[in-house]
């Protein structure tokens, strides 16, 4: 895997770092990295390999080291492009940049893996990387200064993604957690709720989101005081409502699974030890079910992160809007100031909730 | 003591068990023996009412079990199951814990009890305590289990088949280790077991059941040598011939001869039931038999079964 990784940085060190137009729509011309610095790349792009010939618990450093260069790279790059260009000018990350960052990120994430006990190593470039985005380094790169004119607008459609996820996460936690439970007691209706859900997975969500325009707008137009309240056909309600039914068959499936997966022997000692019924489910059967089914809650959010960049397109907002916007205009930064920004929550998300996870699990003894 | 009185339970036109009357005597252990399907479980499950029975009633110490609740009767007794269901995300002292706790009794006195406990099943409470039910072998798991039943001192302990999942050895161990216990606590014990030699050699008592009913309750004495009925007899059948075998040595069975060519040599001490298992471990179907280093004479297999049935 490490060596796999080496081969795009290596041609990512190569091949063109930074694209420099006069303005964000015109053609451009490709600059690469001056010699010394592909050097250096090349270097830090074996480094993390050679290193996993030695030593695998030492790989972390120079994986790290090379992402942070490449990062570091694109600030340093797109400055010295713009010198001396007119304000219009952008210059934007290229095709060496986006392979030498994939191929440090795979170096990154596989040196975590041979750390199984301190995997929070594969995430030590975070605190850096944010200083240099924070500090100003990054401040020539073309997406940023997109997102420096969008300035407040942009922090607002941030906030809205986190809203729609945050809402459709917790509606169907509260839809899906009682359901679970009811029905994980119940094998027939444990069958049929989760072939509804999964149906409903099956969907593709622009055509879920196409499918409630009708219905919700004919429920706003017979119910005036449901069109006061901001419920209409396009817009939050049929978003939310998508994204709701999506997020609920992770949260049902893990959570049945998960409720009839605790021993029966374990079951039927509580009961004749004498544990009333909710006795059995508070002190039993949810402890033991709350590893699995909190990878079910884990799994809904990051579905949601990316559905919800769908849900831009009726009118939801998010960080979807940009991606579609800068797909009209083809204006790729317009897009990445929205991809980007995505990309990372899902991770984040993923990576808090695993870590949630693998506490409960060691702590409610199950190996995680 | 435990007053069986006309049990019954029926399962739409089937019946699980049918006018059952026994009684199980205070401060002995009862095996309850039967095939698969016999109602023994049920039986069991009915004393503490994780089965409601159709019909007849349980008294216990005199008093019928239905006046108090299910949980509150449940935990007036201990519970041992086959598949030992320790709580996993609880620590050993939690799960052994959980009665007392249920009861609401004194934190510290429950500490103490736990580690008296502990002790009593062979697993030192410094060392064990802490563990995780996943650190322990099945064996000591279920030596947990058995802790964990008697953790409020109930007068009354039941037992679903509770050695039936172990390997041989641990399985010898913790019979022998629970039968001292039992002597020690003077528990009533109610065991369910399908396995003769486990009923035999624990059982102060032994109630045999087929198809819902009883078909005979005596001492193991009583069933191998007095059998009520050809179904006993030939429920005991070769387990009891072997068990009269395993009591005495190969010696007795010996004849003066030389044996077939080839015959494997065992000792003259060796129990004849462990003779047996030679023979056929070794395919063959005479024996050398040797005292030290002189030649007593051969066994053959014969001789073995004629002697056990006698």
């Amino acid at each position: 895997m490490l060596w796999l990784a080496a081969l795009p940085m290596l041609a990512g060190a190569w091949l063109p770092w930074v694209l420099l137009r006069p303005n964000r729509l015109a053609p451009g011309e490709y600059l690469r990295l001056p010699p010394a610095w592909v050097a250096l790349a090349a270097v830090l792009a074996l480094l993390p390999a050679l290193t996993g010939q030695v030593r695998r618990g030492l790989v972390w450093l120079p994986a790290t080291l090379a992402l942070l260069l490449g990062v570091w790279l694109l600030g340093g790059r797109t400055a010295a492009a713009l010198v001396g260009q007119a304000d219009f000018a952008r210059a934007s990350a290229a095709s060496g940049v986006w392979l030498y960052l994939l191929g440090a990120g795979v170096a990154t994430y596989a040196a975590g893996l041979a750390l199984p006990e301190r995997r929070w190593v594969a995430w030590l470039w975070l605190p850096p990387a944010l200083a240099l985005l924070l500090g100003g380094h990054l401040a020539d790169w073309s997406v940023l200064v997109e997102g420096r004119n969008e300035g407040p607008r942009w922090v607002q459609e941030l906030g809205q993604h986190l809203r729609l996820v945050g809402s459709a996460l917790g509606l169907s936690v509260l839809i899906g957690v009682p359901l679970a439970v009811w029905a994980a007691g119940r094998a027939r209706v444990a069958d049929a709720v989760l072939g509804v859900a999964n149906a409903v997975q099956t969907l593709p969500s622009l055509a879920l989101l196409g499918l409630l325009i009708a219905p919700l707008s004919a429920l706003a137009n017979a119910v005036p005081a449901l069109r006061e309240a901001g419920i209409s056909g396009i817009g939050v309600a049929p978003a939310l409502t998508a994204m709701t039914l999506y997020a609920l068959l992770p949260v049902l499936r893990n959570g049945v699974v998960a409720l009839r997966g605790v021993p029966t022997g374990v079951i039927d000692a509580a009961r004749g030890m004498g544990m009333t019924a909710s006795q059995r489910f508070w002190r039993v059967q949810v402890p033991l079910a709350l590893p699995v089914w909190l990878g079910g809650v884990r799994q809904a959010a990051v579905l949601l992160v990316g559905v919800a960049a769908v849900a831009a397109l009726i009118g939801a907002g998010g960080l979807g809007t940009y991606i579609f916007k800068g797909l009209q205009s083809a204006a790729s930064d317009l897009i990445l100031l929205g991809a980007v920004p995505a990309a990372l929550l899902a991770i984040l998300v993923d990576g808090a909730l695993r870590a949630l996870e693998g506490w409960l699990g060691r702590r409610l003894g199950r190996a995680a | 003591m435990i007053q069986v009185e006309h049990l019954e339970k029926r399962y739409g036109d089937s019946v699980a068990v049918q006018d059952l009357n026994l009684t199980f005597p205070e401060g002995q252990l009862t095996a309850l023996l039967g095939p698969s399907g016999c109602g023994k479980t049920t039986t069991l499950r009915m004393i503490n009412r994780l089965i409601e029975p159709t019909g007849g009633r349980i008294l216990l110490g005199g008093q019928d079990t239905r006046i108090l609740k299910p949980e509150a009767l449940r935990r007036s007794i201990g519970y041992v199951i086959q598949q030992i269901g320790l709580f996993p995300h609880l620590s050993v002292a939690q799960n052994v814990a959980t009665v007392p706790d249920l009861l609401g009794r004194d934190r510290r006195a429950t500490a103490q009890r736990v580690d008296e406990l502990l002790d009593l099943v062979g697993l030192d409470p410094a060392v064990y305590r802490g563990k995780r039910p996943a650190e322990l072998s099945g064996g000591q798991a279920q030596r947990v289990g058995v802790a964990r039943a008697l953790a409020a001192d109930p007068p009354v302990l039941l037992m679903d088949e509770p050695f039936g999942a172990l390997d041989p050895l641990a399985r010898d161990r913790l019979q022998d280790a629970f039968r001292d216990i039992q002597r020690r606590l003077g528990k009533t014990v109610v065991m369910v077991t399908h396995d003769i030699d486990e009923a035999l050699r624990l059982g102060d008592r032994v109630a045999l059941m087929r198809a819902g009913r009883l078909e005979q309750f005596g001492t193991p004495d009583d069933l191998i040598h007095r059998p009520a009925s050809e179904f006993v007899r030939d429920f005991l059948g070769e387990d009891a011939t072997l068990r009269q075998l395993a009591g005495r040595p190969v010696s007795a069975f010996v004849r003066a001869g030389l044996p077939s060519p080839g015959a494997p040599r065992v000792q003259a001490d060796l129990n004849a039931r462990s003779a047996l298992s030679v023979m056929l471990r070794e395919g063959h179907d005479t024996l050398e038999v040797l005292r030290g280093e002189e030649l007593l004479g051969h066994v053959a297999w014969q001789d073995l079964r004629g002697e056990g049935h006698a």
